[in-house]
């Protein structure tokens, strides 16, 4: 446990990098990082997550049907198209879960990356729990694409939280220059939300297929 | 998860907090809290253009109340 003058850090938070750190910027830093704690670790669960899709869309291997009793349909939004099947769960949050799926069209199979919302949510209610993020008929590609689009919405969410940070600074010290803090605690989200996803992937995936291993998406 | 859902509507009933006129917009988990999804998901709705939110000081992210009417197809 890290501490300053004896005493523990508080909330479990690290204090910042900073040298020389005034009892002001200490203040700020604590009251701000507190403020946006649980956005904090939900933006390292978020990049955990999405480090996981990629590593598992890099093995993306043996492209074997899935098992029975994990086979679910979710109906298409629009109603008069083929039900998607889930190959596989991606992410799940505490509402939401992100679902790779799969389809037979005229063309053949199509895959999509869904975003699953509770039945009983409001927007449910409105625009049916699927709402399709990507889609595409080489699931490599679609997995690819829909992670390229979540390191632009991780970014934007980044933004969102460091924006906090800079308003509950200027509101809680006025007319002080805090402004390591606020960097601070900027560079350490942008740290922890950094992603990078290889732009590369086909050629891993292909790799993965050729040593039959990585995440199964079903009858390609 | 289940494989039966029910099918979309045009409208839903509103929430009561979206009901509350004098109040112009929300912020992005108070707009998640009233859509009944995941925040993470309504990041994803403004990156995608299904949101258009207002940025107001030091570029924090409100979603105007009418932004959120408009998807829940009231407005």
């Amino acid at each position: 446990m890290i501490k300053r003058k004896g005493q523990p850090d508080r909330e479990g938070v690290a204090p910042p990098a900073l040298k020389r750190m005034s009892d002001t910027e200490y203040a700020a830093y604590f009251e701000a990082f507190g403020a946006i704690k649980s956005d904090y670790q939900a933006l390292c669960l978020i990049g955990d997550k999405l480090r996981e899709v990629e590593t598992s869309a890099r093995n993306l291997g043996p492209l074997d049907p899935p098992a029975p009793n994990t086979h679910t349909e979710l109906p298409d939004s629009v109603g008069d198209r083929s039900p998607w099947e889930v190959c596989t769960s991606l992410m799940r949050f505490n509402r939401n879960e992100v679902l790779l799926c799969k389809r037979v069209c005229e063309h053949g199979l199509e895959y999509a990356v869904i975003d699953h919302s509770p039945v009983a949510s409001v927007y449910a209610k409105v625009h049916g729990p699927v709402d399709v993020l990507r889609t595409g008929d080489n699931p490599r590609q679609v997995l690819r694409d829909f992670l390229r689009s979540e390191r632009e919405t991780l970014v934007l969410m980044t933004n969102d939280i460091t924006a906090t940070v800079r308003l509950l600074i200027a509101e809680r010290f006025p007319k002080q220059d805090l402004r390591r803090v606020a960097n601070e605690i900027t560079r350490l989200c942008k740290k922890v939300a950094r992603v990078g996803f290889s732009e590369s992937l086909t050629d891993a995936t292909t790799q993965a297929q050729k040593q039959g291993r990585g995440m199964g998406v079903g009858g390609a | 998860m289940s494989g039966n859902h029910e099918s979309a509507s045009a409208a839903a009933p509103l929430p009561p907090a979206l009901m509350q006129t004098e109040r112009l917009a929300y912020s992005v988990e108070e707009a998640a809290e009233l859509l009944g999804v995941h925040y993470f998901s309504v990041y994803r709705m403004i990156q995608r253009g299904k949101l258009r939110p207002c940025r107001v000081l030091r570029g924090k992210l409100l979603v105007p109340r009418s932004e959120l009417l408009k998807l829940l197809r009231v407005e």
